[in-house]
């Protein structure tokens, strides 16, 4: 049989990382300039160029799987579709009062906290319906009235898509599926967002914004998915599109076209995923993973070989109700800028210098010290070697702005460059500790796994200030997250209201309700072409006691029988302890939503292991003269190029470890080696 | 270690910036943590959806370390409080894992259900500091459920009052105290778990501070927060330093007291700045009254820091640094420093007002700092026990409105201004839980004041009664005045709420009442929107008509407001739009005002 070829591209904003494995596990990886004007043509050319460099054909080619910003980058350049919104009558402007709470308390020139520029007023349409509290029709759906308000939406506003979010909807859709039968009638090609459909629980503002910001990404989620499809089709790739959503699963684009807002977080679900499949060959379940670019730090959790998974997250400052990975952002990364206050305090982040001008040492105009131009003066980076050598950095520039910003502190420059350092990774260590100390997780029972190109730079100092025991530095930390797109699984997820106290709840009540997301979610992979035998199921139920408003995921491990309900109240109590150091035997737990993720594993990935090197000694290059703050001087260390080490032998910092897409820094009193995989396990002493 | 080690010798410290930082955004993460944990674990919708709450880590004198962003009204407070405390149990008789907890206005509290509870942070085995947080309760007792009854006349009508009170030794509770406070109030279950949430949140606290001590040492982190405050005290003093020294008086009013309904009641403060310090009296204030509009002494810090904060440097952390340069006179047995037992459970529209009355005299002395007057807030509590299992419930409604405009820019649209900063509670929520209905919640055209920089809107908002009766405590303020325009922009529609029986009567509440509601009633409650800042004839007739496109401005207003005249498809008519306005500047002359109060008058 022909070779078969997995392609996975994930574009990010300056680069798109292409990554090609055969199913002999031989692996092929490049980066070629991202093209934002049209994606997609970034896209087609990074598979062209990966096959130029191989034997095969787009015919090779059997899954082809993508990693999108499209709807994010509508999201934040604010240039997404016309949308058009119908609410009940009356709650119009639910999506502009939201929760009324305001984030900044002594700023008294704050901006709105809610996204009225999704649909303002003259978009909004209320429409003559009422659902009551227990799901039964208070009025009538006006049907003459939602035709009305479409056509003033697409006649008079120029609307490219619908919104409609009715009250109650989850728990009696009819009126809202009835509107878009009736959208259909009138403009079938126009696109419509059900509230029901795409995040049927309560809270209205909550389902409202997340509706709407469905709606608002839809058209050009839609168009570029053509777009990209009907270009594979061209070049004669047979595997269908496959698209990372931001639950960390990849589903079939014409699936995730359905909800096109499950893709708005998917760019960081890709490194955390890929984090965790490293961990596995590495022996580790419980991993942080931490992924510095040039602006962001994106850290999640794998507990227990699973990525934690979050309901809700945030997209820009709006709290946005879809199931994700866990993933927090910081703006701390390579471009964050130092700066002093006017008390001369010296800060780090969150503005960036981005990649333009981008730090001092890109030559570009950047004035103001960043993060890279600190690991320049502490010897960490190669001015010459940046980018395996393909970008030059002027290492002059870096020492003259730190040295400047040292001057108004009474500070050596290299102090204020390792000072730099410091702020920052110490600031990831404090969104750490909010993910994990903060839910009951040690972080000394984890390993951290750094990623992005400026990741391998931090990871010790990281681990150092978490006593965190062991940092893994994977084969390829700077195009790793398009990995994990060819090692997730197919996953897609239902939800369902299910508000009923958890005693007296009968079990053929709970069993049927999760029988319903369960035919829901085999319809879906069936549509997919995945036979029922692959598909597995994992169930959740949201609880929470009786008056509390913030809910638990508690995961259904046992089969249904009579002792299931009992198990998830006392599962909730235990869980409830550890997040929240309460709990109240005496109290009423309820249920207030079921969950279901069906999932196919995508054949294992079986990786070619990496040539062995010959040994330490045949691997250095050279040596360079690096800050170590337990000395406080710059000391030279030898430099070790990454494709030469070899495998299973350890080697005593202090020294730097350089490759194509990463630079490693070992400090004094760690021991370093190369696990099987190609991977670097970094292991902290003990005393740190 | 890899920070860099500092020398803490006596008075003499050498600073290390990056320690400095490093521990900074460590205490912002800890307080971050404390109020996380409070709301999560909470139980009652006020803390959870409301998160009426705040949680802070103080030094051993009391003095604020780190506040969490929460609630403006309980900065300075939980100090007071907390300063309470440790008055009655010095920090030498306290031990790891005692908790402390009051909530008695005359020392220091807010009102009843604002409960403070302390616990000792200890780090080799010496205290170092204090974890504290506040929390509003369901119910404490008193006359009305919730214990917040408008027409209370003493203390003690409004609930169980506490003063400090050691409720848990070295970590066991003291099931006698738990017992007799369960025993007062209408919903134990409810206080029980919040006030859990309220000690699992110190807990956290403390042990998060002890370990940066572990980490850092005890001496040096001490050190280093003293010179956090110095560093917020320099800042603060820096911004105030460039405001012209002067003394800046003014005057504003809340609309009654709750028992007599049609008598204002006089807020006035002379705010005095002579180089880089800032001196608050309240003098000229009316005097105390009947009814629960009356704020306890705590108040009056908390809305002078609150004040100085916004027009200083918002981003610095919230430490006691930054109120050292801030000092405030309140005379004794008046409206905003009463005598016990005045009643004081409706202080927040009281505390609304006194925010109005020091922007005011900030108004004068640094415009291009301040905002007009926001709408203020109000709480409407609508409570009973369900017919189907006889429980008891309150529901909690904490409306806010439109922003007052800024020098820069518009008021932003119906969102929480000045001391208080609560969430809504969705429509589903409340309907699913409670027997009320919402028919609907609009934002209102027109309500904001016109200006150069228009106020933002307040709403509608309509309840129905599905099972009654129901009782409800309605507290509120602004119905009978208006959020005043800043140099030339007008005041915003006040508040109003209407009562609509199904008989066809209907009732305007005189912004205080406590009355019943039956199935099928009617509430119909406007929320005010925020003043207007500079001339409404210079606001760009093309921002005027896009504000019409929007429904924020009617096209009658933005004709009689603005001089802005729109055609039949809410164009521009330009031509006789330039005529209009000439006319009114002519008719109005030259704006001479700083406040435009609309029916009260201009000065």
């Amino acid at each position: 049989m022909d070779t078969t070829l997995s392609i996975a591209i994930d574009v990010g904003g300056t680069f798109t990382d292409v990554v090609g494995m055969t199913d002999s596990g031989a692996m092929t990886l490049i980066k070629v300039p991202s093209t934002p004007a049209n994606p997609s043509l970034g896209v087609v050319d990074g598979m062209t160029r990966l096959l130029g460099g191989t034997a095969l054909t787009p015919a090779n080619v059997t899954r082809f799987i993508h990693g999108t910003t499209v709807a994010t980058n509508a999201v934040v350049e604010q240039k997404g579709a016309v949308t058009g919104l119908l609410t009940t009558e009356g709650f119009e402007d639910v999506l502009v009062i939201g929760r009324q709470k305001r984030s900044e308390l002594y700023n008294l020139f704050i901006d709105a906290e809610t996204p009225g520029f999704l649909a303002p007023r003259r978009r909004r349409i209320g429409i003559r319906e009422r659902i009551a509290a227990d799901g039964s029709v208070l009025k009538p759906l006006d049907e003459a009235g939602v035709r009305a308000a479409v056509r003033e939406l697409v006649e008079s506003h120029g609307v490219e898509v619908i919104s409609v979010c009715y009250l109650f909807s989850f728990l009696h859709p009819a009126h809202e599926q009835r509107t878009k039968a009736i959208i259909g009638e009138m403009y079938p090609d126009l696109p419509v967002s059900l509230s029901s459909a795409i995040d049927p629980t309560f809270r209205e503002y909550e389902r409202t914004l997340v509706t709407t910001f469905d709606a608002y990404v839809r058209p050009k989620v839609a168009n570029y998915i053509d777009a990209l499809e009907g270009k594979l089709t061209e070049t004669g790739v047979p595997a269908r599109l496959e698209i990372m959503q931001s639950r960390g699963g990849i589903a079939a684009a014409r699936s995730a076209v359905e909800r096109p807002v499950s893709l708005l977080r998917s760019g960081p679900a890709a490194g955390v995923v890929a984090a965790q499949m490293v961990g596995e060959l590495c022996g580790e379940k419980n991993l942080i993973s931490n992924d510095i670019g040039g602006t962001t730090a994106d850290i999640g959790l794998v507990v227990d070989g699973k990525p934690l998974t979050s309901a809700e997250g945030k997209v820009l400052k709006y709290p946005l109700r879809i199931p994700m990975l866990d993933v927090v952002s910081i703006g701390a990364g390579g471009g964050s800028i130092a700066w002093l206050d006017d008390a001369a305090s010296l800060h780090v982040g969150p503005q960036s210098a981005g990649s333009v001008p981008g730090p001092a040492c890109y030559g570009q105009g950047g004035s103001e010290p960043t993060v890279t131009d600190a690991s320049i003066v502490l010897g960490y980076l190669n001015a010459d070697y940046f980018a395996g050598g393909h970008v030059k950095l002027d290492a002059s520039a870096s020492h003259r702005v730190i040295e400047a910003m040292g001057a108004k502190l009474a500070m050596s420059k290299v102090r204020v460059a390792h000072g730099i350092h410091t702020i920052l990774n110490n600031r990831m260590a404090d969104e750490i500790r909010l993910l994990t100390i903060a839910r009951g997780y040690d972080p000394r029972e984890f390993a951290l796994i750094v990623l992005g190109g400026a990741g391998p730079l931090h990871g010790s100092a990281l681990a150092r200030a978490l006593r965190i025991p062991r940092v893994i530095v994977p084969f390829a930390p700077g195009v790793l997250s398009a990995f994990g797109l060819l090692v997730s699984d197919i996953e897609h997820d239902h939800t369902t209201s299910f508000r009923q106290p958890a005693s007296g709840l009968s079990l053929a009540d709970l069993a049927e309700a999760f029988d319903k997301l369960d035919r829901a979610g085999r319809e879906r992979m069936r549509q997919e072409n995945i036979a029922d035998a692959r598909v597995g199921v994992r169930r959740y139920a949201e609880m929470r006691y009786v008056g509390q408003s913030y809910e638990l995921e508690i995961p259904i491990t046992e089969t249904f029988d009579d002792g299931l309900i009992d198990g998830l109240i006392a599962a909730f109590h235990e869980q409830h302890e550890r997040v929240y150091r309460q709990r109240n035997p005496a109290a009423a737990v309820e249920f207030v939503n079921l969950r279901t993720v069906h999932f196919a594993t995508v054949p294992k990935i079986r990786l070619e292991p990496p040539k062995p090197g010959p040994s330490w000694e045949k691997a250095q290059h050279g040596v360079r003269s690096v800050y170590l703050s337990d000395r406080d001087r710059h000391v030279d260390i030898p430099v070790y190029r990454r494709g030469l080490l070899p495998i299973g032998v350890k080697q005593a910092g202090p020294f730097i470890v350089e490759q194509l897409d990463s630079t490693t820094v070992v400090l004094p009193g760690e021991t370093a080696f190369v696990e099987p995989n190609g991977n670097i396990i970094v292991e902290m002493p003990t005393d740190a | 270690m890899m920070l860099n080690t500092i020398e803490a010798r006596g008075d003499s410290m050498t600073v290390d910036p990056i320690t400095l930082e490093v521990i900074r955004n460590r205490l912002d993460v800890v307080a971050a943590e404390m109020e996380g944990t409070l709301i999560r674990s909470a139980f009652s919708v006020v803390l959870k959806e409301g998160a009426d709450c705040s949680c802070a880590l103080f030094t051993v004198d009391g003095d604020t370390m780190a506040q969490s962003v929460a609630l403006p009204q309980h900065l300075g407070v939980l100090a007071a409080t907390v300063k309470s405390l440790l008055r009655a149990f010095p920090r030498e008789m306290m031990e790891d894992g005692d908790v402390y907890i009051m909530n008695d206005p005359y020392d220091g509290g807010t009102h009843l259900p604002d409960i403070t509870a302390l616990t000792p942070v200890f780090s080799s085995g010496r205290c170092v500091a204090m974890a504290a947080s506040m929390a509003h309760h369901s119910d404490l007792g008193g006359m009305a459920i919730g214990s917040l009854p408008p027409d209370a006349t003493e203390l003690f009508q409004e609930g169980i009052v506490l003063p400090p009170i050691k409720l848990a030794s070295k970590g066991i509770f003291d099931k006698q105290i738990f017992g007799l406070l369960l025993k007062n109030v209408r919903m134990p279950s409810f206080l029980e778990a919040d006030l859990g949430a309220q000690i699992a949140s110190i807990r956290t606290g403390a042990a998060r501070f002890g370990e940066i001590c572990q980490e850092f040492g005890e001496d040096q982190v001490l050190a280093y927060i003293d010179e956090l405050m110095d560093r917020s005290e320099a800042l603060t003093r820096a911004r105030i330093a460039e405001i012209p020294d002067g003394s800046y008086t003014f005057t504003d009013y809340i609309d009654n007291d709750g028992i007599v309904l049609d008598k204002r009641v006089k807020i006035q403060a002379t705010l005095t700045i002579k180089g880089s310090d800032i001196h608050v009296d309240f003098a000229g204030t009316d005097p105390q009254v009947a009814g629960a509009a009356n704020a306890a002494f705590s108040h009056a810090a908390c809305v002078a820091y609150y004040c100085v904060r916004c027009i200083t440097d918002p981003s610095l952390p919230n430490n006691a640094g930054c109120f050292r340069p801030i000092s405030v006179s309140l005379p004794e047995g008046t409206l905003v420093n009463p005598r016990h037992p005045a009643p004081v459970n409706a202080r927040t529209m009281t505390v609304c007002r006194m925010t109005d009355v020091i922007f005011g005299c900030l108004a004068q002395a640094a415009p291009e700092r301040v905002r007009a007057s926001s709408s203020g807030m109000q709480g409407v509590s609508f409570s009973g026990r369900r017919a189907s299992n006889g429980r008891a419930y309150v529901y909690l409604e904490l409306f806010c409105g439109g922003m007052g405009a800024r020098p820069t820019k518009d008021g932003v649209d119906y969102i929480e201004t000045d001391i208080t900063n609560m969430m809504n509670a969705p429509t589903e929520a409340v309907e699913l839980e409670y027997p009320l209905r919402i028919h609907s919640m609009l934002l209102k055209t027109d309500s904001g004041g016109a200006g150069l920089h228009r106020g933002g809107l307040g709403m509608c908002k309509i309840f129905e009664v599905v099972e009654g009766p129901l009782e409800v405590t309605h507290r509120g303020d602004r119905h009978f005045s208006r959020p005043w325009g800043l140099k030339g922009g007008k005041p915003a529609m006040p508040w109003s709420s209407v009562i609509k029986r199904t008989d066809g009567s209907e009732h305007k509440v005189p912004a205080r009442e406590r009355f019943t509601l039956r199935t099928g009633d009617i509430l119909v409650s406007d929320t005010a929107g925020g003043g207007g800042y500079g001339d409404p004839l210079s606001r760009s007739a093309a921002r005027v008509a896009h504000d019409v496109a929007e429904a924020q401005v009617s096209a009658d207003a933005a004709r009689a407001d603005y001089g802005v005249v729109l055609d039949a498809t809410l164009q521009v008519d330009a031509g006789a739009t330039e005529a209009l306005r000439a006319q009114m500047a002519a008719e109005r002359g030259p704006i001479t005002w700083t406040f435009d109060r609309g029916e009260d008058g201009r000065d």
